[in-house]
């Protein structure tokens, strides 16, 4: 064990899946090695097959290896639980489930866990009974390994998680494998986070329930990477994405933090012609994109573009022309969906393209202004989105450690009081995201700015903007809740939290 | 005065209700025991860090009313310990009221 630079012990050796770093600062571990290359193969020009069964005898699935998944479906991932219970039925055992992300519908995969068909799991996010079960009970031959989108695609360019069969839950491809998301009755959207998966895994099983005449296009991932193409009635349901249309919050306290983070923008220097920005789906952050788009109508303020997972309401800023291009790693909504189907100037991005830290330059770099979410933010300013209150996994690491790192102004946004919790905390119970790359907290009591960042605080003083100090906030917050008390932890480890450059930055242990 | 400054012991005649299911609100359920006793039985999303202070809360607000047997059932949704004390408050003088007709 060891402890690393957000004063956090974590191991430096783990059975079944090795040596492992201490994380030692945002960007204080270079890169090194050479990026990884699959074995060169040629499918020739049979790939299409009769059965998921088909395809899975041909990619040469074996006890051991490793199966990939992308969450572009998100809830309404229909890929995950087939082809795993397929391959449960085929006999074959002891896999790594390598997702992008899993969500409450994967619960199906629970007695497959049980049975050992599945022995190890690395994905972004776990939620739901999925999540509860691996939080309360050691069923893994090694912990689950939690990583940031730039960090899984960082992981997979190196060679450190290889893949051995990639499953594509394509809307529309043809024969050859070429594939996209935007066409065919449950488009997707961006396939972003698939095409590392299908760049570099060993085999390509493209899976659909559409097929086009040759050449299916635009092409967003092409037949060159693809070994087998398989037909089925439904790849996914997009309504599981979110229905619709994205609807913008109407909850006063989530629209009261979200106009006070537009001030802190606003004040910040960073809203100036061309600047850019990413904000979440849901609550305050999306609210957030209202009161910017009246500050840009207000003072002719234009952006340039929105990066990362996009919704109608930042669709519609595009049309308006508050801003000229998206840049899209994952689809929110289905208006998001139609837009970069239609739109030119709305672009599908790759996870690498977005977030990956171990490459030439990542978006996430160049971003200005970044809305993130929180369960809890501690004294140090350090974020935990992976873990509840009661210690239980519920949550994603997703972008947030990644855009966190690159992007010029971070600003958390989150109720100072969720349920009975204050979500201002002594020590956050699972650091994600290390305070460093923080620079503020606004929340409906008031912001307080990261003391690692005066020029913010001077420039919200000069604008008029009345700051207090992040223990003033928890003050506050439990003089309405009380202090909690301590929780019931097991020694066993059920997680490890990797940060995005390949270090540790904490352990999630079993909850009592 | 409080009552149970005055060394009063408030019966209990009837099981009550007070408070909602509603995200922080907390339903409180009471009804007489037998024995000389406070028992509380909670269930809430909160437990793994406010069990000990919503037991605590519970006994005080008891106790403070001069109620000495009672069995609560506390089904709570992240209720503020001010809310909570309101409910058990409420629930308990509810119980108290002597039946008007047998």
């Amino acid at each position: 064990m060891a402890i690393n630079a957000v004063g956090r012990e974590v191991p430096t050796y783990v059975e079944g899946l090795g040596e492992f770093r201490p994380y030692a600062g945002v960007f204080a571990t270079p890169p090194k090695g050479r990026r990884f290359g699959p074995t060169i193969r040629r499918t020739g020009g049979k790939k299409l097959l009769p059965s998921l069964r088909a395809a899975i005898e041909a990619s040469g699935l074996k006890d051991g290896m490793t199966i990939s998944f992308h969450h572009h479906f998100r809830n309404g991932d229909l890929l995950v639980n087939r082809v795993v219970n397929e391959i449960a039925a085929m006999g074959i055992k002891d896999l790594t489930l390598a997702a992008s992300s899993l969500q409450s519908i994967h619960k199906e995969i629970i007695p497959h866990i049980r049975s050992g068909v599945i022995t190890a799991i690395t994905t972004s996010g776990l939620r739901g009974e999925l999540a509860e079960v691996l939080s309360r009970e050691v069923l893994l031959k090694a912990p689950v390994m939690i990583r940031s989108h730039g960090g899984r695609v960082r992981a997979i360019e190196s060679g450190e998680l290889k893949i051995d069969v990639a499953f594509i839950a394509a809307p529309n491809a043809d024969e050859y494998g070429n594939l996209n998301g935007i066409n065919g009755p449950t488009a997707c959207g961006s396939l972003g986070y698939a095409f590392a998966d299908a760049q570099y895994a060993e085999c390509v099983v493209a899976v659909t329930d559409t097929l086009v005449p040759y050449p299916a296009i635009p092409i967003s991932i092409p037949q060159t990477q693809v070994d087998y193409v398989v037909v089925v009635d439904k790849v996914g349901d997009p309504q599981g994405i979110m229905s619709g249309v994205t609807r913008l919050t109407r909850d006063p306290m989530e629209l009261l933090i979200a106009e006070k983070a537009c001030r802190v923008i606003e004040a910040s220097g960073l809203f100036r012609e061309g600047f850019s920005f990413q904000v979440g789906a849901g609550g305050s952050s999306l609210a957030v994109a209202r009161f910017l788009r009246e500050r840009m109508a207000a003072t002719g303020v234009r952006g340039r573009f929105a990066t990362g997972g996009i919704t109608g309401y930042i669709v519609g800023m595009l049309k308006d022309r508050l801003i000229d291009a998206i840049l899209d790693t994952q689809c929110f909504d289905l208006v998001a969906v139609e837009s970069l189907r239609d739109d030119p100037r709305h672009v599908e991005m790759s996870a690498s393209f977005y977030a990956n830290p171990h490459t030439k330059t990542c978006t996430s770099d160049i971003l200005d202004i970044m809305m993130l979410g929180a369960t809890e933010i501690d004294l140090d300013f350090n974020v935990n989105v992976m873990t509840g209150s009661d210690g239980i996994m519920m949550g994603a690491s997703g972008g947030h450690p990644d855009t966190a790192a690159g992007a010029k102004l971070r600003l958390v946004t989150a109720p100072l009081i969720r349920g009975r919790f204050p979500i201002v905390v002594d020590r956050v119970h699972t650091v994600v995201t290390p305070g460093e790359c923080i620079d503020a907290l606004v929340t409906q009591y008031g912001v307080a700015v990261n003391p690692r960042n005066p020029e913010l605080k001077a420039r919200l003083k000069d604008a008029g903007i009345d700051t207090v100090s992040i223990e003033e906030l928890q003050e506050r917050a439990e003089r309405l809740t009380g202090k909690p008390e301590e929780l019931a932890l097991g020694d066993e480890i059920v997680a490890l939290i990797e940060y995005r450059d390949g270090t540790l930055i904490d352990t999630v242990r079993r909850v009592i | 005065m409080r009552l149970a400054q005055l060394g009063v012991t408030r019966m209990l005649y009837r099981n009550a209700q007070a408070g909602s299911l509603e995200s922080g609100d907390v339903m409180v359920r009471v009804s007489p025991c037998e024995e000389d006793e406070v028992s509380i039985h909670i269930e809430s999303k909160v437990s793994p860090r406010f069990s000990n202070a919503i037991r605590n809360t519970v006994r005080q607000t008891a106790q403070e009313l001069g109620v000495r047997n009672a069995r609560f059932e506390i089904i709570d949704h992240g209720a503020l310990d001010f809310v909570l004390r309101a409910r058990v408050t409420t629930a308990l003088k509810r119980a108290m009221e002597a039946p008007t007709n047998a």
